[in-house]
């Protein structure tokens, strides 16, 4: 009996022209638009080249507080010329001193704080439809995002802008419907994993390195240790 | 030949303070002036422009105070309504008397010559319980004029009769040019006939030598004449088009009362359908839309919808109303639904600034923007959409400012910031470290990677001075710690990401 191949069967042949089905790496669902990460390590593992417009970009990592954000981003951010870049539910304000060192446009950043998971998906799906919001970072609420408030980010993701949804690392055992997920560690560097792209079928991927700016590297031989003493030894409760 | 209709009320200041008895000796000060008093006031020796405590001593007569917004409103009103008889309505103020000048010319045949409009006029004005003068002529000042002298109007008058009478005008109704009077008084000058002579005879310029302009200009426009030709003028000058203001106002009445917020909706898009039309017909924009929602015992509840930016169509309103709708329950139940909208501009007079520099965001994408950030704000708050920008301060916190987002950011950082290690996420305060025998600790050990940086400053009022650094935790994130000098504790404020 033949195997029934593409080739040999139409019906197979039609099942596999559907938009809908992809045959492990045959990068298609490659999404053509996208944003030179500034880093040419990541752009050599990402699909495009860059990170994905019109896509979401979910980035996991150990703490939710501000981990690795601006390292990442600041080097794609700072190439969009127009448009706004909206922080959405940031885990603290941004310091004007430190963006404007690395460079980007305070007129054009605009943060926006929503109190709970409702007004965070709607105002999600508020900013990824305008088409003049170039770049969206949200941070996760408090409550966990199902699967299918995810998706709603997804299908909100449909312009040709930038967005990034940053979770904590226990969502990485979650499955979501993102286009590109990674996890970031800080260590003496910044490392990142992709551990789903679509388009391709991820096995055994190695590691992305980020160094850190020289103002943030530890150095080696020394730490500093003030001339005075540390003020009363207070116990930690 | 214009016609022009001149109504002037000598004691509309008195009116506007409910006063309608002229009777009695008062007077009405104005920055510490006599600006108006009644004839036995005037008999007793009080004058116009006379100081007020000279006034006062003559004594027996009440002093008023003016109340010129009041006056204002009452001629508007007057304005609104005489807007049935003629389009063309100028106001007029000379000294203390008030009044309002109609062009008439295009509405004679609608009321059946002048005889008809005057009557209607008349007894229309007489309903409104003000005393009135009023004068006929070919130009709006002769008009004015004539309203001092009690001429019958019978259909009959023409161009000819007007500068007849006008003729005989004494000087002294002109008292608002005292000098230029009193320097044609002197000469032998008694009425505008003989200024009229003396135009014919000499050329206007042997007066506009030694007459003020204004009072030259006063005399053409009585006369009608053009400097330049001395003959009447060519071009006229566009008569004034009076618009009485209108704003929309509809109302739904619901079948039965409304309970449920979804269930006004439909009602609301109705409704500002009818707006967008009323403002696309007129070329207008608005900002502010009022609706009011009404129970069947007339209690009434309002809800105001405000826009950073005029719209003409409905589609945003209808939006942040649904927004409002939703995060508020119905006072009531709703039996009727009106929406009002009073405060318009007009589409041409808004101005647009030129976009010469294409690597700028435009207008209309600002607007996109500004648009979405509406309707956020409605939902989630004034104060949860803002942009933060540099406030020159060495405090960390303090140098750290919010905006909404209409206002520029100030993005100039002085040299020895731009030098400094600084964070790119602050904490609204700082968050206290604790000391153990491990050392720092927050949320894990910190490890000092940094020399300190001293920031010092307010030493006339509640001392900072910090000692910060560059600190690693033990997951190896960095952080911004400083060691308050004067409490001696250790805090964190800031996030290296």
């Amino acid at each position: 009996m033949n195997t029934p191949t593409p080739s040999n069967n139409p019906q197979l042949q039609s099942l596999l022209r559907r938009g809908d089905i992809w045959r492990g790496d045959s990068r298609r669902f490659v999404t053509q638009k996208s944003l030179d990460s500034g880093y040419g390590e990541i752009n050599a593992a990402l699909i495009n080249g860059g990170w994905p417009l019109g896509a979401l970009v979910e980035v996991c990592q150990p703490s939710l507080y501000g981990y690795s954000e601006w390292l990442l981003l600041a080097p794609a951010l700072q190439q969009l010329s127009s448009g706004y870049m909206v922080l959405l539910n940031p885990p603290a304000l941004p310091f004007a001193q430190g963006l404007l060192q690395m460079g980007l446009d305070l007129n054009r950043l605009v943060v926006v704080q929503s109190h709970n998971k409702a007004a965070f998906l709607k105002s999600f799906v508020d900013l990824a439809h305008t088409e003049t919001c170039k770049a969206l970072l949200a941070w996760q609420p408090n409550q966990n995002l199902s699967y299918t408030d995810l998706r709603k980010c997804l299908l909100a993701a449909s312009h040709s802008s930038l967005s990034v949804l940053f979770r904590h690392s226990r969502a990485r055992q979650q499955s979501s419907p993102a286009s590109l997920r990674l996890h970031c560690q800080l260590q003496q560097q910044l490392e990142l994993e992709i551990f789903k792209q679509k388009g391709v079928f991820i096995k055994n991927s190695r590691p992305i390195t980020v160094p850190l700016p020289e103002h943030l590297r530890p150095n080696q031989n020394h730490t500093w240790q003030p001339s005075h003493p540390l003020p009363h030894l207070q116990e930690t409760s | 030949m214009r016609l022009w209709f001149a109504i002037r009320f000598p004691h509309l200041s008195l009116s506007a303070l409910d006063v309608y008895d002229h009777n009695p000796s008062l007077f009405i000060t104005d920055k510490q002036a006599v600006f108006y008093a009644t004839e036995s006031a005037i008999k007793k020796g009080v004058a116009l422009g006379m100081d007020i405590t000279t006034a006062q001593l003559l004594g027996e007569c009440e002093p008023l105070t003016r109340n010129q917004k009041k006056e204002q409103r009452l001629l508007q009103g007057l304005k609104k309504n005489c807007y049935q008889f003629t389009p063309y309505i100028e106001e007029y103020q000379a000294g203390h008397e008030y009044g309002l000048l109609l062009e008439v010319s295009q509405c004679l045949k609608l009321f059946g010559g002048s005889k008809n409009l005057h009557e209607r006029l008349i007894e229309f004005i007489a309903s409104q319980q003000h005393t009135v003068a009023y004068g006929l002529a070919h130009t709006a000042a002769g008009a004015w004029l004539l309203s001092y002298q009690s001429h019958p109007i019978n259909g009959q008058e023409n161009r000819a009769l007007f500068l007849a009478r006008l003729n005989q005008v004494s000087l002294d109704t002109l008292y608002e040019h005292k000098d230029s009077v009193k320097q044609l008084k002197n000469a032998g000058f008694h009425c505008l006939g003989d200024i009229a002579k003396q135009i014919k005879n000499a050329h206007l310029h042997s007066l506009t030598r030694r007459l003020k302009p204004e009072f030259i200009q006063t005399i053409q426009s009585i006369f009608d004449i053009d400097s330049d030709f001395e003959q009447a003028t060519l071009f006229q000058r566009p008569r004034p088009l009076y618009e009485p203001e209108s704003f929309f106002k509809e109302t739904i009445e619901f079948d039965y009362p409304v309970a449920q917020a979804d269930q006004l909706k439909p009602a609301v898009e109705d409704l500002l359908k009818q707006l967008e039309h009323y403002l696309v017909q007129r070329q207008r924009e608005c900002q502010h839309i009022q609706w009011r929602l009404k129970n069947i015992y007339k209690e009434q509840e309002s809800l105001e919808v405000h826009c950073d930016y005029p719209q003409s169509r409905g589609h945003l309103f209808y939006d942040l109303t649904c927004i409002k709708l939703d995060n508020q329950a119905l006072p009531f139940e709703v039996d009727s639904l009106t929406l009002i909208c009073k405060r318009y501009t007009t589409i041409e007079s808004r101005a647009q600034a030129l976009n010469l520099d294409n690597t700028k965001t435009t207008q209309a994408s600002h607007e996109n923007f500004g648009l979405t950030a509406l309707k956020l704000r409605m939902y989630l708050g004034e104060n949860a959409v803002f942009k933060v920008h540099y406030e020159d301060n060495h405090v960390p916190e303090t140098s750290n400012g919010t905006l909404p987002l209409s206002e520029q950011a100030n993005q100039s950082l002085p040299s020895l910031q731009q030098r400094a290690i600084r964070p790119t996420w602050l904490f609204h305060s700082p968050k206290a470290i604790s000391v153990s025998n491990r050392g720092l600790y927050w949320h894990g050990v910190l490890t000092l990677l940094s020399k300190p940086e001293r920031i010092e400053t307010r030493w006339w009022n509640q001392t900072v001075a910090r000692d910060y650094y560059l600190a690693e935790r033990q997951d190896h994130l960095r952080l911004w710690v400083f060691l308050d000098l004067p409490m001696k504790k250790w805090y964190v404020q800031g996030i290296f990401a």
